[in-house]
């Protein structure tokens, strides 16, 4: 299949990256010869084939229901890039203030 | 022998600091020294550990064995210098996964391995380089520094696990942890004539280590022989709670298996399948030399070797690239510039601090795969390109799974080539990808692997034997290796830096 | 029964399916060990699993999966035996990894139904889906910008999914008052609105009324009240038949619900569109719910509302409507029925429950567990006024302080001298001396005006200061007079 300028952009928003002219130019040529290379796949008969999710049958272990503190939590939310008080701070978010 | 200290392997060492022919402190020091020679050329850590905090360490250790304190039999890896791909958690340490992105990221706690690592009183030297979150194969994609291959520095040491096979191959560190997607342990294990050992997926919890494709992801090592290996191996696997991808098994007893087995007993009558897809045009004459060189040694100690065939080979790579660039777009999404790591300058609306704090913080490698990822999960590929993936998936499962109903193991060369230079490949998605061509297969079906050295091409580049055994096999594949090591030498050679 | 909207032309009737997401009673969140109370200073009860930090994994609450299942079960679904978490993607500071763990494809819980009853019409509503998935954390929009606070971010919810068998906000109020009626008995949620533990998303459309096929739907969120819900969706239903009229078209969009003005307001859309790309979670296994798990905890469910109520009516002699009330909320149900096993008439203590009782922590705006009063203090209230030991005046004034202090009603009673006066030889000198002060009255009485002896019982009642049996009082009176 073809991959269009306007593909690359669709999906570079979904994914909350931007690519500039010459980024996205060099970007469509990249995924266009890789999307030509994984359409190799559509050789193989695959009718009646389930899909899988995990290479190995796994049974799942839950947890129980009792509580455990962070036991250094400034450490983790002193990583935030900015906060106030607490909470982390993020710039405004449109359409909501 | 005139070995170097930091030449030995981690049983040889681990024997001497039991019988206290050496202390702690000397094999510390031995190591810091060879990473002050080294480095400049090889640039394998991102972080080393603060020296005196590690010599402390050394002292703390050294002071309580003189007491009498402390059954040392208990911490099988006491004293013993590790290094740590920079995709696992240390707690207090860096964990960039050589990114922009995460570049002055601290971790707030401890992957369950530097746990298991802790309790078995290992030293952890630092935290080593590699592909920008593990996607590469050269650690040309870090975008922090540069690696080089201990053999020859104008070639790439392979990736992503480049750290952490170059500090084993230069002496750096006894033994290094790395992680193992789709060849990211074997291939650079391949490149830098070291032992890389990618268990059986979920044998080794993932809990604390970056993801880049979930179901591919599997902790392993880098060591000098098999035998370390094994030895690791039956240390660190083991179900975790923290992982429900962990298998529900105990701890593997590989070890005390291996370490008095006499080789051609043990060789003898083994079925080795070798698919024809695994020798084809693609490998280079010299490779296949080699590799044919350790089928040799293997049929002289009583080994069948067969030519066999891998009927879905040829789309293992698709494949592969769909899924784990699926996972990865998926795993990626949590660097947002939110609660740490990267966030852009001067940005007044959320939408754009998220796009411009991603496309600033993360490499080219990881945006074309975050896209092709993004693309294949979307509403109209998905179809015809994820779930097509996946049951190409099985079909691989299964062509493994009708081979070892007949064969113990299958053998083949790690990668088609040996190292490559520096910018050779970069550019080149797709010439990128072709050095991971024999390793994939192993991470679609979640199988056991490692790649031992076989020799050195004519310019002096080391070259790696690849054997893959069947679902939870690890015995198998390691005892395979380590016969075979027990029968050549080409484990022993040490690069001149 | 249907909402009908006469036009000139076409008649329209309303459709609505309601997406309602609870949170579920654990102590920790659905995929770390942090804990879930309400409240708590931001980001309090965060941990590098719930932030997303580099190399976390989910782990998985058993506690959360028992409960998603025991609310899928007492909502008549089925339960799937096979089960698994995918990733819905989107981007926004309020989602750490920019997934949430839901459940698309194999939910936990399938085809359900709940009965509801508007104006004594009695109505089957299907439910499609119950799933388990996360929360995302809260976001407080300033003036220098946006903060977090992920406290709530993993906290467990279901999310329960209604066919569109509605047809009237009305019907929409009567199935959200069923559905957290049945989810308070099982004990899986506090289904508290005002806290955000229950929250309802409603997609509604018009169609003519005939007409098989659906209309274009709009969603409409943010509603904080079951009355808001109700209100909300006549709005919007009445909205979009008025636009059909003037000759429109239905934009399919969502629409958030202004309280105050009481209009839906369209939300601005974001240009482009959602893809939230659901796919498989790699980092947390499927998983089979056995059966032996499911009938474990089937047999762990209560009694429903349904059920209650049929037997309070049969057992207790209660009107469907009575049944109704106390059964809406099993505490309330609770509370009642140890009453009524304390002794007492059961249609007497009903009455003094929902009239009284009711009355008095609704104005304080309380619920029945919040007061101190013991259920066999209702039943001696009530057994005390049966025997005539204080009056029903008596009754109600103490009730208050009944339900303030926890005290048992003999102990104010008897603290206040409030015990009724019954003792003939105690009231006949009373008696006498009220006759004798109201020569007018007694003359009025004996000349046929009935009206007079009222006046004559409030008279002793007075002198009494209520503490005497009006009954008795009036049976003495009556005998004086006569003498
Ligand atoms: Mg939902
Ligand atoms: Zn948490």
């Amino acid at each position: 299949m073809q991959v269009t300028r306007d593909t690359v952009k669709e999906i570079a928003d979904y994914a909350m990256l931007t690519l500039n002219e010459q980024e996205l130019e060099h970007m469509v040529r990249d995924m266009q010869e890789i999307v030509s290379f994984v359409e190799k796949l559509n050789e193989v008969p695959t009718d009646g084939v389930e899909p899988m999710i995990h290479p190995v049958k796994l049974m799942i272990v839950m947890h129980d229901d009792t509580v455990q503190r962070t036991e250094d939590l400034d450490a983790v939310l002193g990583q935030a890039p900015d906060r106030s008080g607490s909470y982390f701070q993020v710039p405004q978010v449109l359409g909501e203030s | 022998m005139g070995e170097a200290l930091y030449e030995k392997s981690l049983l040889v060492l681990r024997k001497l600091l039991q019988d206290g022919d050496l202390t702690v402190s000397e094999v510390v020091q031995s190591y810091l020294t060879r990473v002050r020679t080294v480095e400049t050329r090889v640039g394998s850590f991102i972080e080393l550990a603060e020296e005196e905090a590690l010599l402390q360490g050394a002292k703390t250790l050294d002071e309580r064995r003189s007491r009498g304190e402390g059954d040392i039999s208990h911490h099988p890896l006491y004293g013993l210098p590790v290094g740590m791909k920079d995709n696992i958690a240390v707690r207090g340490m860096r964990m960039t996964n050589a990114s922009r992105m995460l570049e002055h990221y601290r971790s707030p706690y401890d992957a369950t391995v530097t746990t298991r690592l802790r309790e078995a009183e290992g030293i952890i030297m630092g935290k080593l380089n590699m592909d920008e979150f593990a996607m590469g194969s050269s650690t040309e994609t870090s975008a922090l520094q540069t690696t080089r291959n201990p053999w020859h520095t104008d070639y790439v040491p392979g990736g992503s696990s480049g750290g952490s096979a170059a500090a084993v191959a230069a002496g750096e560190v006894a033994f290094a942890f790395g992680t193992d997607s789709g060849g990211s342990i074997r291939q650079p294990a391949a490149y830098t004539g070291v032992v890389g050992f990618k268990p059986t997926y979920g044998r080794i919890s993932r809990f604390g280590v970056a993801a880049f494709a979930s179901s591919f992801d599997t902790v392993g090592f880098l060591t000098r022989d098999a035998l370390d290996a094994a030895f690791i191996l039956d240390i660190f696997s083991g179900f975790d709670e923290k992982d429900t991808t962990s298998l529900p098994h105990e701890p593997t007893n590989v070890y005390h298996t291996l370490k008095d087995r006499d080789p051609d007993t043990f060789l003898k009558g083994l079925r080795i399948a070798v698919p024809h897809e695994f020798m084809g045009e693609v490998i280079s004459p010299e490779v296949k030399a080699r590799i044919e060189e350790a089928f040799h040694v293997l049929e002289q100690a009583g080994a069948h070797i067969e030519y066999v065939h891998f009927p879905h080979m040829a789309y293992a790579e698709p494949a592969y690239y769909i899924l784990t660039s699926a996972e990865a777009s998926s795993n990626m999404s949590r660097f947002d510039g939110v609660r740490y790591g990267y966030r852009a300058k001067d940005v007044e609306d959320i939408e754009t601090m998220f796009k411009k704090t991603r496309s600033e913080g993360l490499g080219w490698e990881v945006k074309r795969r975050i896209l092709l990822g993004t693309f294949s999960l979307s509403a109209g590929h998905y179809e015809a390109f994820y779930q097509k993936a996946q049951k190409v998936r099985t079909l691989i499962h299964e062509d493994f799974a009708r081979l070892f109903a007949d064969y113990d193991v299958v053998l083949g060369p790690t990668t088609p080539t040996a190292a490559f230079k520096f910018g050779e490949r970069l550019s080149d998605p797709l010439k990128m990808y072709e050095s991971d061509l024999l390793t994939v297969i192993a991470n679609l079906a979640g199988l056991p692997a490692i790649s031992v050295p076989a020799g050195f091409t004519s310019a002096g580049l080391p070259v790696g034997l690849q054997i893959m055994g069947p679902m939870l096999g690890e015995e198998e594949v390691l005892g395979v290796a380590h016969a075979y090591q027990t029968l050549t030498e080409h484990h022993l050679a040490r690069p001149t830096l | 029964m249907s909402h009908v909207t006469e036009s000139a032309e076409k008649t329209y009737e309303t459709v609505v399916g309601l997406e309602v997401h609870v949170e579920l009673a654990t102590k920790t969140k659905l995929f770390c060990r942090c804990s879930t109370t309400f409240g708590d200073e931001p980001n309090a009860n965060t941990c590098p699993i719930c932030l997303a930090h580099p190399g976390t994994l989910p782990q998985l609450n058993e506690e959360a999966v028992a409960y998603a299942i025991k609310a899928a079960l007492a909502l008549g679904c089925e339960i799937s035996e096979r089960t698994k978490f995918d990733r819905k993607s989107y981007f926004y500071p309020d989602l750490p990894k920019a997934y949430q763990l839901s459940q698309y494809d194999q939910p936990l819980g399938q085809n359900g139904k709940i009965e509801i009853e508007v104006d004594g019409v009695k109505k089957t509503v299907r439910i499609e889906r119950v799933h388990l998935e996360e929360d995302a954390g809260k976001l407080l929009h300033t003036v220098g910008g946006t903060l977090v606070d992920l406290n709530r971010g993993g906290v467990p919810l279901i999310e329960i999914v209604s066919a569109p068998d509605l047809r009237s906000g009305k019907e929409a109020r009567a199935y959200l008052e069923k559905l957290k009626a049945i989810l308070s008995y099982t004990g899986v949620s506090d289904v508290r609105m005002e806290e955000g533990s229950l929250r309802c998303d409603a997609n509604v459309s018009v169609r003519p009324v005939g007409e098989t096929r659906f209309g274009t739907k709009t969603e409409i969120k943010n509603m904080n009240t079951f009355s808001g819900v109700e209100k909300a969706i006549e709005y919007e239903a009445a909205r979009q038949v008025e636009v059909l009229k003037q000759g429109g078209w239905v934009r399919q969009e969502t629409r958030r619900f202004d309280d105050a003005r009481r209009v839906t307001i369209a939300m601005r859309s974001k240009e482009r569109a959602q893809d939230y790309r659901y796919f498989p979670d790699p980092d947390l296994v499927p998983f089979t719910v056995s059966r032996a798990w499911v009938e474990e905890i089937k047999s762990s469910i209560p009694e429903l509302p349904d059920e209650r109520r049929a037997r309070y009516m049969a057992q207790y002699g209660l009107s469907a409507y009575d049944a109704g009330v106390l059964t809406l909320e099993r505490t309330l149900a609770d509370f009642y029925e140890s009453a009524v096993q304390a002794g007492g008439d059961p249609k007497a203590i009903a009455n003094w429950l929902m009239v009284e009782v009711l009355g008095h922590l609704n104005k304080e705006n309380k619920a029945i567990t919040e007061t101190p009063m013991r259920p066999e203090h209702l039943s001696e209230l009530v057994k005390l006024i049966e025997e005539g030991v204080i009056s029903g005046k008596i009754g109600k004034s103490v009730l208050p302080e009944m339900l303030e202090s926890g005290e048992a009603p003999r102990t104010i009673i008897e603290r206040k001298g409030l015990i009724q006066i019954q003792d003939t030889s105690a009231l006949e000198p009373i008696i006498a001396k009220v006759i004798e002060n109201n020569p007018q009255s007694v003359a009025d009485y004996r000349a046929g005006k009935d009206r007079a002896l009222g006046f004559l019982v409030g008279q002793v009642m007075k002198e009494t200061k209520g503490k005497a049996n009006p009954q008795r009082v009036n049976e003495l009176l009556l005998k004086a007079l006569r003498s």
